[in-house]
């Protein structure tokens, strides 16, 4: 299982140049490996190869330290739930490349290829969508051309990239998984009762 | 150090055109002062270079060059003198060499990134799929704009439905059609190391003289 727990507290350390601080302990406090139950974990997936997951916190928290100023009037929980949901939904269809931007327009974008398609998922945090903590706009292009643009709430736009590109089953993703073993070194604790 | 001549404008010179398909296979090269382009996890531009704190929204109008022939030893030739790039040239007057430190300094650090013209005239059409709204979409177009001091200046800009020219974001569109906006561009943005360069074409003199 790897969780990613919110921090306790928004109120960050800078230094004298204002520059945020996270040092190793706040890192680790992101990232929790193996089962342990947390309340506040927002990024919970034990069907998620950690070799791809951990590149992406990584770069996840070195953006947010040069940028954070760009996210000051956004809770953190916010901004960690839309990456966690936002990586979470797009690794599960296993694709063949996935990065992630947290943006200086203070927006969290995240692209990935999966076969032809070229998935660009932006995630706002200043809109106007009632009852929604972020706005979500995807647009997916084949062979260059535009075949899914699409702005709403989370769930909303989800449901209409599945619709395009449908979600592997579990058991489908599992034969990825040993067939692809080697190949993205997963490690055989990946592998658990619960995956199975 | 003397600003190099070949990009002034000259008089018998006329605008560009390309509506038409006439700079096919050509692309535009955007500079920037900062080599460190494309995101290394995205691999994608950044998007800094799309859209510039405190300039929000500034891709609606977007500065560039016709690459092959503003070429990429121009440039580090920095013009400061507003007079010289702030206004389009006239296609009449006589042009004045720059002077170095007057007009332009020498700046060696910088980057820089293309766009095929080809990809924004084929592929790029944003739909928008609020209901309020009909069929409405952004078109980019690319506009020959020479200045005083760079005859090979483009710009990069988009029209609405309507064939307006669109220079903010409208609020009924606001966040979809930034975001849409910015994919187009980062999908069609690439490095030198992806251009063909015996696949650039020369410009025929015609096309300008």
């Amino acid at each position: 299982m790897i969780a990613l727990e919110i921090p306790p507290t928004q109120n960050f350390i800078q230094n004298e140049n204002m520059e945020l601080v996270l040092n190793e302990e706040h890192v680790k406090n992101f990232v929790i490996f193996e089962n342990q139950p947390r309340k506040n974990k927002v990024f919970n997936s034990n069907k998620l190869d950690i070799n791809r997951v951990l590149p992406l916190i990584e770069k996840f928290i070195s953006d947010f330290k040069l940028n954070f100023r760009q996210f000051e009037e956004v809770k953190f929980e916010t901004v960690i739930s839309a990456f966690a949901k936002s990586i979470s939904k797009i690794l599960l269809y296993n694709p063949d490349k996935i990065g992630v931007e947290l943006t200086k327009s203070g927006t969290l974008y995240v692209y990935s290829l999966i076969s032809n398609y070229k998935i660009h998922f932006e995630v706002f945090f200043n809109h106007n969508i009632i009852d929604e903590p972020f706005e979500c706009v995807v647009n997916i292009f084949e062979n260059r051309s535009l075949v899914l643009n699409k702005n709403g709430g989370f769930s909303e736009v989800i449901k209409e990239i599945e619709e395009l590109i449908p979600t592997a089953s579990n058991e489908e993703l599992y034969l990825t998984y040993i067939n692809n073993n080697s190949a993205y070194g997963i490690s055989s604790r990946f592998i658990t009762e619960d995956w199975i | 150090m003397e600003y190099p001549q070949d990009l002034l404008p000259k008089i018998g010179y006329r605008r560009i055109e390309s509506e038409n398909g006439e700079l096919t296979g050509f692309y535009l090269m955007r500079s920037t002062n900062n080599p460190d382009i494309f995101d290394k996890s995205t691999e994608k531009l950044k998007d800094e270079f799309l859209e510039e704190q405190g300039q929000e929204y500034r891709f609606f109008t977007w500065s560039c060059n016709l690459y092959n022939c503003f070429d990429i030893v121009h440039i580090p030739f920095k013009v400061h003198n507003k007079d010289l790039t702030n206004c389009e040239w006239d296609f009449e007057s006589e042009v004045d060499i720059p002077l170095i430190n007057k007009d332009f300094e020498i700046d060696e650090f910088f980057g820089q990134y293309f766009i095929l013209i080809d990809d924004l005239f084929i592929n790029t059409q944003i739909p928008h799929n609020k209901a309020k709204v009909v069929n409405p979409y952004a078109k980019p177009f690319v506009y020959h704009s020479p200045n005083k001091c760079n005859f090979w200046h483009f710009e990069l800009k988009w029209k609405d439905q309507d064939g307006v020219i669109i220079n903010r974001n409208k609020s009924e569109w606001k966040n979809n059609l930034l975001s849409t906006m910015k994919s187009f561009l980062r999908e069609s943005c690439i490095p030198i190391e992806d251009i063909d360069q015996t696949s650039v074409p020369i410009l025929s003199s015609e096309l300008f003289c």
